[in-house]
């Protein structure tokens, strides 16, 4: 079965960026259609999609909009999660450079659908670029009457506003961008309550994923049994893959979700690099954890990674190591990442991820005990000191990639703990 | 407020709906569940992790469903129909692992740590942790600072609690410290110019759970163990905050809050925690003095009283002489008591003076309602009811002043008690001596008890027991610390032998016969708790 881009289909496309095209492209045309409908009856189309959130936790989108507290006479706020920070994840950062109003079209919609009136774009502080391709497309959006006053002749007001980051990973957590958004120190929230009840400036307040909402102009336009048509059963619609690391063409690919690992190498990245063979991949963002080689026939759903050991497909952001890459440098990679990330509030993460990154560096320096890895095992497992201990997700995330990395290649950890001993001795 | 049941370790417990879990659990089960970053007079951070217990609901056919994870149970709010287990194997596994977690980068310098004895690291690890630590590495060092211009923080010992940076910006107001990096890196600082130098500066320090905020007025002068500590009431202001009075061998070495959440909460200010360095004074007198001829000489008590009596002896009714005796509103409640019936059993037409009170220029309330009095003086209200009562010839001490210097007012008594050596200016001093008898009770030596016939040695408030009556009329007892230089002397004793009776003062007594016109006008009598939050 072949698939026509969706998301994607103006990438390529001369001056993609601006409103013209975008608009001669079919650009903006759901907006009547949305405005026909009563929000209610968007937020069910939505449902039925079986839209599901594409920033990592995979949360159904329609559902999340149905927490919101029903004839909430204040303002209700939409934050877009355009804080795209995590390790090997570029796909907002491509849709924003090359269909910045697809983006814009989604958060109207969107909005309408959950009578938000006031949206906010929280955009990575180091998208430097990106912000003003998106501020731009902002204003022509505002001189077009798509944002603002009376939008169209439908009678609904909407706001919007960037609002860039300081470059924080934290700030990509829905509660620790709230707070971020606020102009304070980006700590997540302890929950409850959520932000569908209170989130910024104390109001509900929707949290979507930019790639999320881009796909709701396109749900309106073809309906949710398109939708559903593509994909697998529970993880239905394009999905843009994003691949990296020792791959011939690295880049962003969309797909059907439910593409295998080894499809997306092989088929749609060119393959290996070098003709190497391949050591692992991590699914979707290095806080998912890691798939071995062996498993590499795994599909990239919502649920594929998450029944090998991983914590889930995150963002599909697929990142590809050969047969020469150090699984423990990897590792201490990423850890080191997560450590110099951890906002410093709880005290699982905080001092969990440091002590962490000191044992990966002293294994490093050959100078491992045999217990290290039991011990590593023993904060990261999902009955250990990390996991499930914090106000949000960050210190799984330490312990999850942590913990795959360990179990999976564990010979080559220990291989290098004893070595060094070898040569210590 | 509704009530709610919820079952807490098997046993139903009634309690406020929307109240915290953790404050009913600390009401309601014997054994502890430790917490660092929970403060009750503070938001909730649930960062320290450690108050875990395991949490569910039980629904109308009475089944039980709990969360897979633990629960911080300072972060939920009890609701009906709760089921709470506080001491099961997974949430003591899971606190020993966040006590390990927080001695991987702790010093353990507790030999030379202040807070040693009253540390919640030290005392949360002997009760909750484990014996060894798995961790390895090398310990991360942070700088020590000079964070405020009595607050020092040693950031080695910082377990991130974030209690200080709340209080800077929910209690005081002024939002002077923050914390300064990410992760594992996090310090404390404040704003590069800005201190923590306001009057509520040292809550930060009490509230500290370890040894990292720091008191540079207490730092290395005592092991907290060695302390003895008494309940009482602050003398700086009319607000009265209760405080405890830790001590040793005679001296008073700090001061801290004690809870009462209708006076001070959990906070006191800076001038009352560092202003009781006058007790200590060289300046203080040490004992009663009398004056022969013109010099004054040591004296006892009793050699003292019977001077005074005698003296007073010519100031009965009958010979029509003008006698004043001053009541000072830094006496306790029985001393004014006490005075002022000494006072007209000798001559029911004693002038009774209205001792002055010095105010400040305003009050200074800070962010979240602490209310700094500026009246400086903490039982005016006592004062002005004890000469509500006795009614009759009265006048302020200004009047007297000006009255002695007439040569109106041949006998004089002031009760004084003032922390200032010049409360009484020399030329006022010089218009009181034109009386033929003058005589003082007073703690420290000023021109007032030199030009004096008799000095009594009076006692400060953490010296003896007594009752102050605040500015809300609430009449707040405390108990004496420390004793005076010489055994038992107080105002209270001075005028229990003045008075002529028998045996030791008997301070109940004195309450008792109180009772009565206290009852009618302290809108209560308040005995704040003692808590260690």
């Amino acid at each position: 079965m072949s698939f026509e881009p969706v998301l994607t289909k103006n990438v390529g496309v001369k001056d993609s960026q601006k409103l013209s095209v975008y608009v001669e492209r079919g650009g903006y045309s759901s907006l009547p259609k949305a405005f026909a409908m009563k929000p209610d009856e968007l937020t069910d189309l939505v449902k039925a999609s079986g839209l599901r959130g594409r920033g990592g936790a995979g949360f159904s989108a329609g559902m999340k909009w149905t927490f919101l507290p029903k004839d909430h006479p204040g303002p209700i706020y939409m934050a877009v999660n355009f804080d795209e920070s995590e390790p090997g994840t570029f796909k907002d950062r491509y849709l924003c450079d090359h269909d910045p109003h697809q983006i814009l079209e989604g958060i109207i919609v969107s909005s309408y659908a959950t009578r938000a009136t006031v949206a906010y774009i929280f955009i990575r502080g180091e998208f430097h670029l990106q912000a003003k391709i998106l501020q731009k497309a902002v204003d022509e959006a505002y001189e077009a009457g798509y944002f603002g006053k009376n939008i169209q002749g439908s009678g609904y007001d909407l706001e919007c506003y960037v609002h860039r980051g300081a470059g924080a990973y934290i700030c990509g957590e829905e509660t620790g961008m709230l707070e971020a958004l606020e102009g304070k120190r980006g700590w997540p929230r302890i929950k409850p309550p959520f932000p569908a009840i209170e989130g910024a400036f104390g109001k509900p307040t929707v949290v979507n994923n930019v790639e999320t909402l881009c796909c709701v102009p396109h749900i309106i336009h073809n309906g949710a049994d398109w939708f559903t048509s593509i994909g697998t059963e529970k993880s239905a619609g394009p999905k843009l893959y994003g691949i990296s690391g020792h791959v011939n063409k690295p880049g962003v690919y969309e797909l059907p979700l439910g593409v295998t690992c080894r499809d997306l190498i092989e088929k749609y990245a060119g393959g290996m690099r070098n003709g190497k063979k391949c050591k692992g991949a991590i699914p979707g963002g290095v806080s998912m954890g890691v798939l071995h080689a062996d498993e590499l026939d795994c599909p990239l759903d919502f649920d594929g990674p998450g029944q090998r050991g991983c914590m889930g497909l995150g963002t599909a952001g697929v990142i590809v190591m050969d047969e020469d890459t150090c699984m423990v440098s990897a590792l201490r990679n990423i850890v080191h990442f997560f450590k110099h990330e951890s906002c410093g509030q709880c005290t699982p993460c905080r001092e969990g991820s440091g002590w962490m990154l000191k044992t990966l560096d002293r294994i490093l320096a050959g100078e491992g005990k045999k217990d290290d890895l039991d011990n590593m095992i023993e904060l990261c497992d999902a009955q250990g000191s990390m996991p499930g201990k914090t106000i949000c997700g960050l210190a799984d995330g330490t312990a999850w990639a942590a913990k795959n990395f360990i179990q999976k290649y564990r010979e080559e950890f220990e291989a290098k703990i004893e070595s060094a001993s070898a040569v210590a001795v | 407020m509704s009530k709610v049941t919820v079952t807490i370790n098997g046993q139903d417990v009634e309690a406020e709906a929307g109240r915290q879990l953790i404050d009913v659990i600390k009401e309601n089960v014997k054994e502890e569940v430790p917490h660092y970053c929970y403060h009750p007079g503070l938001s909730v951070a649930a960062s320290c992790r450690l108050c875990a217990v395991e949490a569910g609901s039980k629904d109308a056919d009475g089944n039980v469903k709990m969360f897979p994870k633990v629960m911080m149970s300072c972060q939920m709010k009890v609701t009906d129909n709760m089921v709470v287990n506080t001491h099961t194997d997974k949430s003591k596994q899971h606190r020993k692992e966040i006590m390990e977690f927080l001695l991987i980068n702790h010093p353990l310098d507790c030999p030379v740590c202040d807070q040693a004895g009253e540390c919640g690291l030290q005392d949360h690890s002997y009760n909750h942790g484990q014996s060894e630590s798995r961790f390895r590495e090398d310990k991360i060092k942070q700088p020590k600072k000079q964070v405020g211009e009595k607050v020092l923080l040693y950031g080695d010992r910082c377990i991130m609690c974030t209690r200080c940076v709340r209080f800077t910006r929910e209690i005081s107001g002024g939002g002077e410290l923050y914390v300064h990096e990410r992760g594992n890196g996090s310090e404390i600082d404040v704003f590069p110019g800005f201190g923590v130098n306001d009057k509520l500066a040292g809550n930060v320090v009490d509230l500290c759970p370890v040894g990292a905020l720091l008191d540079n007025e207490f730092l290395f002068k005592q092991r907290v163990w060695e302390l003895k500590s008494a309940d009482s009431v602050c003398a700086g202001c009319s607000k009265g905050c209760n405080i405890t009075v830790d001590y040793n061998k005679g001296v008073i070495y700090r001061l801290k809050p004690r809870h009462n959440p209708e006076v001070n909460d959990y906070w006191m200010c800076d001038e009352g925690r560092h202003g009781f360095k006058y007790v200590h004074a060289d300046e203080r007198i040490k004992r009663c003095q009398v004056r022969r001829d013109s010099a004054m000489y040591d004296s006892s008590i009793e050699n003292a009283v019977d001077s005074a009596k005698e003296m007073f002896s010519e100031f009965t009714p009958e010979t029509g002489r003008k006698l004043a005796v001053v009541i000072s509103p830094m006496a306790s409640l029985e001393e004014q008591w006490l005075a002022a019936s000494w006072a007209r059993e000798l001559n029911e037409q004693a002038i009774l003076v209205r001792g002055p009170v010095f105010n400040a220029e305003n009050d200074e309330t800070f962010k979240a309602g602490f209310t700094i009095s500026k009246e400086k003086a903490p039982n005016r209200r006592g004062m002005e009811l004890i000469l509500e009562t006795f009614g009759g010839d009265q006048m302020t001490f200004t009047d007297l002043v000006e009255a002695a210097g007439r040569n109106e007012i041949e006998g004089i008594f002031v009760q004084g008690g003032y922390p200032w050596q010049n409360w009484c200016p020399d030329e006022m001093v010089e218009k009181l001596r034109n009386a033929k008898v003058l005589i003082v009770s007073d703690i420290l030596d000023s021109k007032l008890s030199q030009r004096a016939d008799v000095v009594f040695a009076s006692a400060v408030w953490a010296e003896k027991s007594g009752s102050f009556i605040n500015d809300q009329n609430m009449c707040q007892p405390f108990e004496q610390g420390i004793e005076t230089f010489e055994v038992g002397v107080n105002d209270l004793t001075v005028f229990w032998q003045l008075a002529g009776r028998v045996g030791p003062a008997d301070l109940e007594l004195v309450r008792e016969e109180l009772s009565e016109i206290k009852n009618q006008s302290c809108s209560k009598e308040q005995q704040a708790d003692t808590v260690g939050a």
